[in-house]
């Protein structure tokens, strides 16, 4: 995934769009270190040590890697795994211009 | 050492408390068990080989220093690579291996705060040993972190809620009693009440506002999902392994 998330990061950085993880690792010092050796620019929540989070528990994951794509507006969408360039693509483009 | 990733994930799940052993560093008996501990998470071998090189050396710490806290971890490493003894899909001979000496454990030391590793290893017992198992814990131990792993392992028993509605006990205690009782970086309550209140899948279909989410970055600061509103949000739930 990574190699993927961070060719979306980079071609969308000066557009609306933002990758959000939930991540289940033992401790913050190990998600920081992944973040570090892996060049993660992106934020995460630390969902508490381990699969069984409240985060993931509370959205009913059952399965890593699980993605939400989430329109500007704050509404899921219907992207996953299989279709997550095309929807992004569409999302970002639907975005209105920010008003000054 | 390399695995593949579904034991990767389950490793994280069995593994999670191990790193919290006894706070006495001028203890030698400690720092010997310590020590033992490290040579065997760095040990280039596979996880079975090191388990079949490493046990003759634990069980002859446990035998050596019978009665203390370090027995009682080293007792608790010989359980939970009981792992390895598995054939194909077969647990017999882990639940045979693992059960004897977690008894032994409750018997001699039924006051260890290191007892709730016993919930961490459950994939080593039986439906049926860990259902006796985590009920001797409820009743023997007066420590709150192991009495809360005790409700912990008996809740994930059986459904968060009966056909009713009503709430399974156990995460009842978790979200009261011991709703304040550290389990990893988070606490039982915040799990217990994640249980008794999933989102419904219904709720996280497409064209649903997503539910907003509370809680904290990488660095501990304070973090909201709606942060990010006015953006397109690739929502990825992750983890190294």
């Amino acid at each position: 995934m990574y190699p993927h998330e961070r060719s979306l990061v980079q071609k969308y950085q000066d557009k609306p769009f933002a990758i959000v993880g939930v991540n289940s690792d033992p401790t913050l010092d190990f998600l920081r270190n992944v973040m570090k050796e892996k060049e993660l620019t992106w934020p995460s929540f630390f969902d508490g040590g381990g699969t069984g989070g409240p985060i993931a528990t509370r959205w009913g994951v059952r399965g890593w890697p699980t993605v939400y794509v989430i329109d500007h507006n704050g509404i899921i969408t219907e992207g996953n795994r299989g279709n997550l360039d095309e929807v992004i693509e569409r999302l970002v483009n639907e975005v209105p211009p920010a008003r000054n | 050492m390399r695995f593949p990733t579904l034991l990767a994930a389950m490793l994280l799940l069995i593994t999670g408390t191990a790193a919290l052993a006894q706070d006495t560093p001028a203890d030698p008996i400690q720092k010997e068990l310590e020590a033992l501990l490290a040579e065997h998470e760095h040990s280039e071998l596979g996880y079975p080989e090191a388990y079949r090189a490493f046990r003759p050396r634990f069980e002859t710490f446990a035998k050596d220093h019978r009665g203390t806290e370090p027995e009682v971890r080293a007792t608790l490493w010989l359980i939970q690579q009981t792992w390895w003894l598995r054939e194909g899909n077969s647990m017999d001979k882990v639940n045979e291996a693992a059960m004897p000496l977690a008894e032994d454990l409750l018997k001699r030391h039924p006051d260890s705060p290191q007892l709730d590793l016993l919930v961490e290893y459950k994939y080593n017992f039986s439906k049926e040993q860990r259902d006796l198992l985590f009920n001797r814990l409820l009743e023997t131990s007066h420590e709150p972190r192991v009495k809360a792993a005790a409700h912990f392992g008996l809740a994930q028993a059986s459904p968060a809620r009966d056909a009713d509605g009503a709430p399974n006990p156990h995460f009842v205690a978790l979200t009261t009693e011991f709703a304040n009782v550290k389990w990893r970086e988070t606490t039982y309550g915040a799990i217990a009440d994640a249980c008794l209140n999933p989102i419904s899948p219904a709720d996280l279909a497409p064209g649903k506002p997503a539910p907003e989410i509370e809680g904290i970055d990488h660095n501990g600061k304070p973090m909201k999902l709606s942060d990010y509103r006015g953006k397109v949000v690739l929502l990825d739930f992750w983890g190294d392994w």
